[in-house]
């Protein structure tokens, strides 16, 4: 169970941080916590808001933070992420790793599904293949890229064989990729499963009862759930949908809504006076996508001296109000504390410092000066354009040009999914964090294969030490292994890491339970939530 | 009859016009429903084509419009690209809200705004008149989506009188949630038709018919009540229905602000994902509804004034 009682951590630690300019950078005006008091009793109806509302929670495509903190509640997976980061058995009762090719996870017996069904291996493997299947346009595919077969080998238990050594795999099997699905109901809805209109049939504590596109999706405790340390304390939890985040907060500010995961930093102080603000490190890095190699950003000395000339404090500073830590990899120290990590230092990263001198000396050098860059973002909140013309300064300060191109949200996604839409750009934004807790979660993205390469940068020293951490069995090896790829990248600079934001969560006074931490995205939390007297 | 024949025909030309034009710009403008169901997830071009594919937009343009005029000429809209819903059900479950909103806006603004602008032109207490005056400015000046951030403010937040967001369950309720959007929205109208009601007013009083009422001795309420107001009418009318045909639209202001569930921001957020079929069908309704409130506004102006029936047959 959680600890009750709320730690106090002064600061958060900047990586190496030494520029002069930075004098007071090192302390962040926000206290850290790492638990909310436990719920003390039952509640009848819990409202939660959530902003944007997602298009679907299936498993297969549910990639946002709205979708996975629903699905999270409704659909469980072979595995569990903790608070922690650990990950413990869930559906699966127990995993064998039988060679270095072959995992085995025997099923926990008896586990029912919401309309009464009782889950088998034939479920497994029907809701994991999707995953190898284009047709379903999986977001996992990364995950799933070195899966040869899933097939049913008992009743209860499903044989993974792979092509190539793959031990992150079970750890990724705690996120939406491990989500078991009703086989019988995949096969009737078809295309429309996870919408609306057709909504899921899943395991969880919570079953989705009612959907209301634009106004609210209701779940109801399901009675017949089989982890009974997770029985849920609360009957029935209604996400509430805000387009707007301002909207959301002024629901919290009078009391409309209960909680929320993810506030906007801005109004954290009104929050404060609202209820009750959690912040914890987050395992995401905010980071600008390098589109296109072909241009001044081809040359690794120019990514640098970009970095160098930004100025990510005053990001944090202006964009977070000093909520998140600047960081030189897409790895934040959280993340290295992974269950498969042992003996990680972060000395061997260099901290790109503010230098503009040194920067512009680096543009010289590589013959860049006086080249163009584009920056495209788009107005999802007012942090992004801060960040879009901090790059665009700092860009202009060391010598290049630059141009933003603020994206309609459509025009924006296409960059994520279309190559031709990335020829438009030098540089994009995202916010990217490893799904699975472990360094190899968001190490990957940059590899070979990976349709997350969105700049197609590729580096076989890279590859290799990746390869070879996924296939080594004794952690320090894999963590060594690890630490080498993440050399490269803080070298390299294939995406430029501006920082780490904070995972927030905000409830009213009544409400309490949930730990703030990223692993609400795959963790029945709610089931947490309880009356705080 | 022939007003009738040509009214119906203009409707169905209208339609059809605005249809091919929406479904074309839909289509031109940058952007791609499948790319935007995606989000910003990555996934291989193949899985891009195949779903774009199950969509039927790889089809080429004109049979994707005559396959959906074809369903709509029957009723069907279709059905949502993002969300898989039917249109149809999606803008029937989003009408109440809308229409609850934009006639409590209108209630508002028809009220406050015709007493005022009377009161206005007719009161002798130069203190009220002006008062008026810098009220309806000031109100004029006020658009719905800073009304909106003022009343969550004072009166959400601070005061916790009324809900921020949402429509409410039953009907008291759903009047209860509605109030904040609703003044929200009205403020700038009304000082519109405050000001539309003065000066018609004003034209009126000035006009010889009411000095001559008056030197025969009828009272100045009298003369208001059954002449200039009477008089007055037709100018307040026809703003009134562009009133509300503005509102139709600026609702999504209110909507957006106060998170309410209707059609302006669907029609808003299809857009933007482009959901074809939802946009098609709403622009649909919008365009019908207009031409039914200018016919309804043209039928009222030749109830209330004899002269423009008799001089149908004269001209």
């Amino acid at each position: 169970m959680i600890a009750a009682g709320t730690v106090v951590v002064a600061s958060i630690a900047l990586v190496g941080c030494s520029a002069p300019e930075d004098t007071d950078s090192t302390k962040s005006p926000w206290e850290l916590s790492t638990s909310t008091p436990e719920a003390k009793g039952p509640l009848d109806e819990v409202h939660w808001g959530i902003q944007p509302e997602p298009r679907t929670i299936d498993a297969a495509k549910s990639f946002t933070y709205t979708s996975n903190q629903i699905l999270a509640n409704v659909c469980d997976s072979l595995m569990r992420q903790n608070a922690d980061y650990s990950v413990t058995p869930a559906l699966a009762e127990s995993v064998d790793q039988v060679d270095d090719l072959t995992l085995v996870y025997t099923l926990r017996p008896g586990v029912l599904f919401h309309d009464g069904t009782t889950m088998t291996a034939d479920d497994v493997v029907a809701s994991l293949s999707r995953n190898l299947d284009p047709a379903s346009a999986s977001v996992w595919t990364n995950i799933y890229s070195d899966v040869k077969s899933i097939t049913a080998t008992g009743e209860l238990e499903v044989t993974v064989k792979f092509s190539s050594p793959d031990n992150s795999f079970n750890l990724s099997m705690s996120t939406a990729a491990g989500v078991v699905e009703s086989a019988a109901t995949l096969a009737a809805a078809g295309a429309d499963y996870g919408t609306p209109a057709a909504g899921v049939n899943c395991t969880g504590a919570y079953a989705l009862t009612e959907w209301d596109a634009g106004t609210k999706i209701v779940l109801d405790r399901f009675d017949g759930y089989w982890d009974k340390d997770l029985v849920p304390l609360t009957k029935r939890f209604v996400f509430d949908s805000f387009a707007e985040k301002s909207t959301l907060v002024s629901a919290a500010q009078s009391g409309q809504i209960d909680g929320a995961w993810l506030l906007p930093s801005t109004s954290f102080t009104q929050l404060q006076a609202a209820g009750n603000l959690y912040l914890a490190p987050d395992t995401s890095v905010q980071s600008l996508v390098v589109a296109n190699l072909e241009g001044p950003l081809g040359d690794a000395r120019v990514r640098q001296a970009l970095l160098m000339a930004i100025d990510r404090q005053g990001i944090v500073d202006s964009a977070q109000l000093g909520a998140g830590t600047v960081v030189d990899s897409t790895v934040p120290e959280l993340v290295w504390d992974s269950p498969l990590v042992e003996g990680y230092s972060p000395d061997r990263l260099t901290h790109y410092a503010q230098d503009i001198d040194a920067a512009k000396k680096l543009v010289e050098d590589a013959g860049a000066t006086g080249q163009s860059i584009t920056i495209g973002t788009v107005n999802f909140d007012p942090s992004w354009g801060i960040i879009a013309k901090e790059t665009a300064a700092a860009a202009e300060r060391i010598g290049l040009k630059a141009t933003i191109n603020t994206m309609q949200p459509a025009d924006f996604f296409a960059l994520f999914s279309d190559p031709e839409a990335r020829k438009k750009v030098d540089l994009f934004q995202t916010r990217w964090g490893a799904p699975n807790g472990d360094p190899s979660g968001m190490l990957d993205v940059l590899g070979g294969g990976s349709t997350a390469n969105y700049g197609g940068w590729s580096n076989s020293d890279y590859d290799a030490a990746l390869a070879e951490a996924l296939a080594s069995d004794n952690n320090k090896e894999r963590t060594e292994h690890l630490a080498d790829a993440e050399v490269i990248f803080n070298a390299e600079l294939p995406w430029l890491p501006l920082y780490s934001p904070l995972v927030s969560l905000w409830m009213e006074g009544k409400v309490t339970g949930a730990t703030p931490s990223a692993y609400f995205q795959w963790y029945p939390w709610a089931a947490q939530i309880g009356a705080s007297e | 009859m022939k007003f009738l024949v040509g009214r119906v025909a203009s409707v169905i030309l209208t339609l059809s016009v605005s249809s091919v034009v929406v479904f074309g710009a839909m289509f031109l403008a940058p952007g791609d429903p499948a790319v935007f169901m995606l989000g910003d997830r990555p996934v291989t071009a193949e899985a891009l084509a195949t779903i774009r594919e199950s969509l039927g937009l790889d089809r080429p343009l004109p049979e994707q419009y005559f396959d959906w005029l074809r369903h709509a000429l029957t009723g069907d809209f279709g059905k949502s690209i993002l969300s898989s819903e039917n249109v149809g059900d999606m803008i029937a479950s989003r009408i109440p809200a809308t229409a609850l909103l934009v006639v409590m806006a209108l209630v508002i603004i028809l009220v406050f705004g015709i007493v005022s602008g009377a009161v206005a032109a007719t009161t002798r207490s130069r203190a009220v008149k002006s008062a008026l005056g810098v009220l309806s400015t000031a109100g004029s000046a006020t658009p719905a989506f800073v009304a909106s951030i003022l009343m969550i403010a004072i009166f959400g937040v601070q005061l916790q009188w009324f809900p921020t967001f949402g429509t409410g369950e039953g009907f008291l309720d759903e009047i209860y949630h509605m109030v904040l959007p609703a003044t929200a929205l009205a403020i700038s109208y009304t000082a519109v038709i405050s000001r539309v009601t003065r000066s018609a007013v004003d034209l009126e009083s000035g006009r010889e018919y009411v000095e001559v009422a008056r030197s025969r001795g009828l009272t100045r309420s009298w003369t208001f009540q059954h002449h200039i107001l009477r008089n007055a009418w037709p100018p307040i009318l026809t703003m009134a229905g562009i009133v509300f045909m503005v509102l139709c639209v600026v609702a999504v202001y209110a909507e957006r602000a106060f998170q309410l569930n209707g059609i302006g921001f669907l029609l808003i957020e299809s857009v933007v994902r482009k959901d074809f079929p939802v946009v098609q069908a709403i622009v649909m309704l919008y365009v019908a509804i207009f031409m039914a409130v200018n016919l309804l506004v043209d039928v009222a102006h030749v109830a209330l004034d004899p002269r423009l029936r008799a001089g149908k047959g004269a001209r």
